[in-house]
This record gives C-alpha cells, sequence and structure tokens, in this order.
C-alpha cells in the first residue's frame, strides 16, 4: 500500500506471498520504485516495482536487502537459487550482488569462496550456512558491503562480516551485537546483548556504535533488540521486544540509556512470537516521525503501522 | 505524545525491516503493506 505523506490517497500497488516476519520488506529506493519480497513456487523472490505505472522492473530470485543506497541494491545468491534467474545470466554463482536499479547492471561483489575465505582468514569455522548469507547491506556510499554470516564458532548470536569493495579488505565480528545498521561508512549502529544460557537478557542489552573490526566505540542507547538511528544521528530508539515483556518501542537521546520517551505497545505475545510482527523501529527522513508496528490490543490478532511524533525532541 | 495510525482500514499493516526506508526520498509518500488475517501465513494475501 502506497499512500502520501499526510496520510491521503491510499492505494493497492500489488499483491504478495510471503510470511509474517518482517512483511514483504518493503522500502523505498528511489521516488517511485520499491523493493518488496514476494514468493513463487515456494522461492523467495524480490521485486522492484514502479509505484506510478505499476511496472514491475525487476524480479529477481535471491535474498533482500534492507535498503538500497545511491540507487544500488545488494542481494544474496545461496545454492537453492541457482539457475533459478534465467533473465540474468550474469547471476551464475553463489555469492553477494550489488544491482544499479537505474542501469540495471548486476554486478558480483563476492563470491561463495571470497566469502569463505573472509571467515577462515579471521580464524572463525565455515559451517553448510555459512555461504548462504542474510540481511546484506551497502554502506551510504556503497563503498562496503556488510553482511551476516552463520558459523561453527557463533551458534547464538553469528558474525558480522563486511568487505570493502575497492580494496577488498574484509572484516568479522564474532558473536556479533544484533539488528546491525551502518552508523556511517565505516562503523556500525546495533543492539549489544548478552546470552545468559537460558536466554537472551533484556535488561542488560543496549544500542552501541562499533567499529567493522568489533571494538565499542560509544553506548548510543538503552534497552533494545530491533533498532534504528535518526538521520542526524543524535537520536536513537530500540523496541523491547522479548519474551514475557511488552514490546514498547524507547527513543534515546545518543549517549543515554534513559530514555527520552516510551511508546507502550500490548503485550500480546502471540503476535509478537507465533505470529513474528516486531515493532521495527525506523526513523522519517526529517528525523521528526517515529514509524513501527504496534499491537492492536484488545485480544485481537492485529497489528497497526503508527508512526509518533518526536519533533519536540528534535 | 501524539501516535497516528497510517491505515484507513480495519487491516492489520506491517512495515519492513528495522531502519527501513518507510518514506520516498522526496518524503511525499509512504509504502506499508496490508493483511486482512495475520493467521494466515503464506497466502497471498498480503497487499502492497
Amino acid at each position: 500500500m502506497v499512500c502520501n505523506r499526510d496520510l491521503t490517497n491510499h492505494r493497492k500497488i500489488f499483491e504478495v506471498s510471503c510470511g509474517n516476519h518482517n512483511g514483504p520488506s518493503v522500502t523505498f529506493i528511489t521516488n517511485s520504485l520499491v523493493v518488496f519480497r514476494d514468493s513463487e513456487n515456494n522461492l523467495p523472490v524480490f521485486r522492484i516495482t514502479d509505484i506510478d505505472t505499476g511496472e514491475i522492473k525487476y524480479k529477481i530470485r535471491a535474498k533482500e536487502s534492507h535498503c538500497a543506497e545511491n540507487g544500488k541494491y545488494p542481494f544474496s545468491v545461496s545454492s537453492e537459487f541457482m539457475g533459478k534467474n534465467p533473465d540474468y545470466p550474469e547471476i551464475n554463482e553463489c555469492g553477494i550482488y550489488i544491482l544499479d536499479v537505474l542501469s540495471g547492471k548486476i554486478t558480483l561483489a563476492a563470491s561463495e569462496e571470497k566469502i569463505l575465505d573472509m571467515v577462515r582468514s579471521h580464524g572463525l569455522t565455515p559451517n553448510e550456512h555459512t555461504a548462504s548469507v542474510s540481511h546484506v547491506r551497502l554502506n551510504p556510499s556503497a563503498t562496503s558491503v556488510m553482511m551476516r554470516l552463520g558459523v561453527e564458532d557463533c551458534p547464538v548470536f553469528g558474525a558480522l562480516g563486511c568487505i570493502d569493495l575497492d580494496s577488498g579488505k574484509t572484516h568479522i565480528i564474532p558473536d556479533k551485537p544484533v539488528h546491525q545498521l551502518w552508523f556511517d561508512d565505516d562503523t556500525y549502529m546495533a543492539t549489544r546483548q548478552f546470552n545468559q544460557g537460558r536466554h537472551i537478557e533484556m535488561e542488560s542489552s543496549y544500542i552501541a556504535r562499533f567499529s567493522k573490526d568489533g571494538e565499542e566505540l560509544e553506548i548510543l542507547g538503552g534497552i533494545s533488540n530491533h533498532t534504528d538511528g535518526s538521520p542526524d544521528r543524535k537520536l536513537f530508539a530500540g523496541d523491547r521486544c522479548y519474551p514475557s515483556f511488552a514490546p514498547n518501542v524507547y527513543l534515546y537521546r545518543r549517549g543515554e540509556k534513559e530514555p527520552l520517551a516510551v511508546f507502550e505497545i500490548p503485550k500480546e505475545e502471540y503476535i509478537t512470537w507465533k505470529l513474528q510482527i516486531h515493532p521495527n523501529p525506523s526513523f522519517s527522513r526529517d528525523g521528526k516521525r517515529l514509524y513501527f508496528n504496534r499491537q492492536s490490543g484488545g485480544g485481537k490478532y492485529k497489528t497497526e503501522a503508527v508512526f509518533a511524533d518526536i519533533s519536540e525532541f528534535v | 505524545m501524539k501516535i497516528t495510525k497510517i491505515s484507513d482500514g480495519d487491516y492489520s499493516t506491517p512495515l519492513g525491516m528495522n531502519g527501513g526506508m518507510v518514506e520516498s526520498p522526496d518524503e511525499k509518500r509512504i509504502i506499508y503493506a496490508r493483511k486482512a488475517d495475520l493467521e494466515k501465513k503464506r497466502n497471498r494475501n498480503y497487499g502492497l
């Protein structure tokens, strides 16, 4: 669905088939192009669609990214996708690719071999899922690509890999912080969590900034799981998406663990964990709105996209 | 603090991943998904 920012003119642009977790992961690329996840014959596919004309510009069977940077959209191809993209003969091996959405050019950014070599060179042990990377994302200048890696040594949190595209230099954070995003071209923002054996602890979690090699550079906020930072990086948001807690959304001033504001969300564990709808906060481009998913409450299995007006903190 | 619902109907309306671009670069439009019944997991019933 697309609507104007003033919430007028709602209209449907496409009908998709996918699970609830992150929904179709829809995100804008340009003013008229959006990318979203769908499935065909039980195989994930992402589509890039012009919301004004309805034209499907690209349909690629691969694992999608969070968003595009400078018109470049990264995606990952693992073995189940091989031979499934006859319209794109350049997708001819497993690895990470970058699509230039305006020119249509597809470039291999990292082969499967490169990914496995990166893991081994940092002293970690690949497992059968290592080459099937997820959450690939370009930094704002599209000069580095990060990815979530499954490795033998990090069974709980996995590892966070990064390849600098010009030099080929690689970086890895074992037992990575979670729900990582780029803070800027060279550093990440993510939630540091601690595994207490039988569960991951909510109370000790916090949002922090990390170097590509895992050094914690500064605290950005307090309790969190899914997180985001405002465009000017002065405000941060995180959700309390942990079992047995209402998945409230918290707004933080950079460097403070005490929240500026708390947005309460009804505790509907069935929706959060069985139906897999998480608050997933995202700032608006002017930083004056905080978008998130909120359970409707009242025992209904419903969730609604909302935004909080946070202009008083900007 | 004011919280505003985006959808104009009686649906579930999930946004994408954390840090996704809900707004267009010119800040004129919003994109979200719409589903009538969250318990139908993989039916072709997510409206975009």
